[in-house]
């Protein structure tokens, strides 16, 4: 086997693609820019040397605590909590949220053999509980997993007596109530705000 | 006009070819086991994406180590022509399809179409498990209101999880649990005891109607939370068997308990009636459900009926079909000596049906 159909057997094992997708790029690195396909080669070899996960809230840096743990113009006192490190990505992407963030590593699913003891969940509460919080932001996703972990977390928290809040599920801003899925319009009722 | 052609190969006993069908009714006549039913399931596979008689896809393919495919152009109430296809490939993927494009789920399909049939199996909704019987209603549900689904797929998600914690002794967890199974589970509860209540009253009386009979059968639905109305509620009760669920490694208390029963002079029906009024109970049933769902979701189905008049007398056989349900399509089966000629109307289409293939009938048959 030569390094091309290595490379396209690897990049096949690669979420999101299958054999087409991964020949077509591997083909297209074979005639591409020789800096880029460097660059790439050494961001590769790079990636898990330099990056870690932040030892405070979970979420990926090559600086340990991460950039947004050390902000000092962020709000210290509210974090948000997210099951995987690209969900911190997602949500910084809207500035919504200028507070801190805990990633959790997964969600609560006995099936796949996931429990709490297995996620980031001793290391939020004590982080809660050191103080100066004032607003937890759950932010698992809409799925039983994602709603369990929720409805756990708020268990756990419940004796640091800080606030807990569940993100709002609804319909896009922007979309048609026509062609919106019944469950989701459903949650956004049942989800409704007074005006 | 429902479907118009059908496309099927390496499926069943039917021959690899295509059928154009184009009318309202469509006569399958054929002995036994010459393939009538078969054509029934493809249908019923296109409009449901599963079969009424067998869990098994792969027990579907004449071969299984090649591909099966169904294919079908369907149009329902003047709408556009839809292509439908459905491949069961020997490494046992399922791939559904709707005017070429791929549904990830089945639940895609029952927005599209609604497909009801008329089967021998129907009679063990009445006389079946509890949960043969729970599922003509779950199944009604479903059809009715997508949502049903959803909940009732996250109950499931939930009791599995919640049974595994039971096993585990993650004690943690279970409270969580229990909430959501108690949220989850009332919904499906409710739900249901809706239906019953309606169905009940439209059921009994078709019953009534279609045997002569006097006496009233009635729906009885016995939810195993009975009495039980709010969260709160169902979560003290599931505390207060945690022990018991525990010892069995499993739920012991929900909807997935639920019985249904039917009864008449409060006495379970199944104990002493005959086969021929169990029989006649199950197509009432179904006269019911398509009569509810049409109404409910303003479409009409397409029906396939299976040697169902095959066992009634004839004042029972005019009975029925003066109520038959109003549909857009109806395919039906027949031996070929069952006086099939006399329901024939200018909207039929009749097949003669001998060994897995169909001609319009000879001189025999005609």
């Amino acid at each position: 086997m030569n390094a091309l159909e290595r490379l396209v057997g690897n990049l096949a094992r690669l979420p999101g693609l299958g054999k087409k997708s991964a020949s077509r790029i591997a083909y297209y690195l074979l005639r591409a820019d020789e800096t880029l396909v460097r660059a790439l080669a050494e961001d590769l070899g790079l990636l898990r040397q330099t990056i870690h996960a932040c030892g405070v809230c979970g979420a990926y840096t090559d600086v340990d605590p991460c950039g947004i743990c050390t902000d000092s113009h962020r709000d210290r006192s509210s974090i948000c909590v997210v099951e995987e490190a690209r969900d911190v990505l997602t949500i910084e992407s809207i500035h919504e949220h200028r507070g801190l963030y805990h990633v959790l590593m997964g969600a609560i699913s006995p099936i796949d053999g996931v429990g709490p003891d297995n996620l980031r969940i001793a290391s939020l509460v004590e982080r809660v509980s050191k103080g100066g919080i004032r607003e937890v932001i759950l932010a698992t996703n809409p799925t039983v997993e994602g709603e369990t972990t929720a409805l756990y977390l708020v268990k756990a928290l419940r004796d640091s007596g800080v606030p807990v809040s569940r993100i709002a599920f609804g319909l896009p801003v922007g979309g048609d109530l026509e062609f919106a899925d019944k469950q989701t319009l459903a949650r956004s009722f049942r989800g409704r705000n007074a005006f | 006009m429902g479907f118009e052609r059908l496309r099927f190969f390496n499926f069943r006993n039917l021959k690899d070819r295509e059928l154009f069908l184009g009318a309202r009714q469509v006569f399958l006549v054929g002995r036994n086991g010459q393939g009538k039913t078969n054509l029934l399931e493809a249908v019923h596979l296109l409009s449901v994406g599963s079969s009424f008689r067998e869990k098994r896809d792969a027990a579907l393919s004449r071969d299984p180590s090649r591909t099966t495919g169904l294919f079908a152009s369907f149009a329902a109430g003047g709408a556009a022509v839809k292509s439908l296809s459905l491949q069961f490939s020997p490494d046992h993927r399922k791939e559904l399809r709707v005017d070429e494009k791929t549904l990830a789920d089945r639940r895609g399909l029952l927005s599209e179409m609604l497909c009801l049939c008329f089967v021998q199996q129907d009679m063990e909704f009445i006389v079946g498990s509890p949960e043969d019987r729970r599922r003509f209603f779950d199944q009604t549900l479903v059809l009715s209101d997508l949502s049903f689904l959803d909940a009732l797929r996250t109950y499931r998600q939930v009791l599995k999880s919640r049974n595994l914690c039971l096993r585990e002794n993650r004690d943690d967890v279970l409270e969580v649990y229990d909430g959501q199974l108690a949220a989850q589970g009332l919904i499906l509860q409710n739900r249901r005891a809706e239906l019953v209540r309606e169905f009940d009253a439209l059921f009994g009386a078709l019953l009534a109607e279609i045997s002569g009979a006097e006496q009233e059968v009635r729906i009885r639905y016995r939810p195993s939370w009975e009495g039980l109305c709010t969260t709160d509620e169902v979560m003290g009760h599931l505390a207060l068997r945690r022990e018991r669920d525990r010892l069995m490694g499993a739920t012991t208390s929900g909807p997935h308990r639920d019985l249904c029963s039917y009864e008449r002079e409060g006495r379970e029906y199944s104990h002493f009636a005959s086969t021929g009024q169990l029989r006649l109970c199950a197509l009432a049933l179904r006269v019911a459900q398509a009569r509810y769902l049409s109404e409910r979701t303003s479409r009409k189905p397409v029906l396939l009926v299976d040697d169902v008049l095959l066992e009634l007398d004839p004042g029972k056989k005019s009975a029925f079909l003066a109520r038959f349900p109003s549909y857009e399509q109806a395919f039906f089966t027949f031996l070929p000596d069952e006086g099939w000629r006399s329901y024939r109307t200018p909207d039929t289409l009749v097949l003669e049906v001998e060994a897995g293939d169909f001609r319009e009938p000879g001189e025999l048959l005609r």
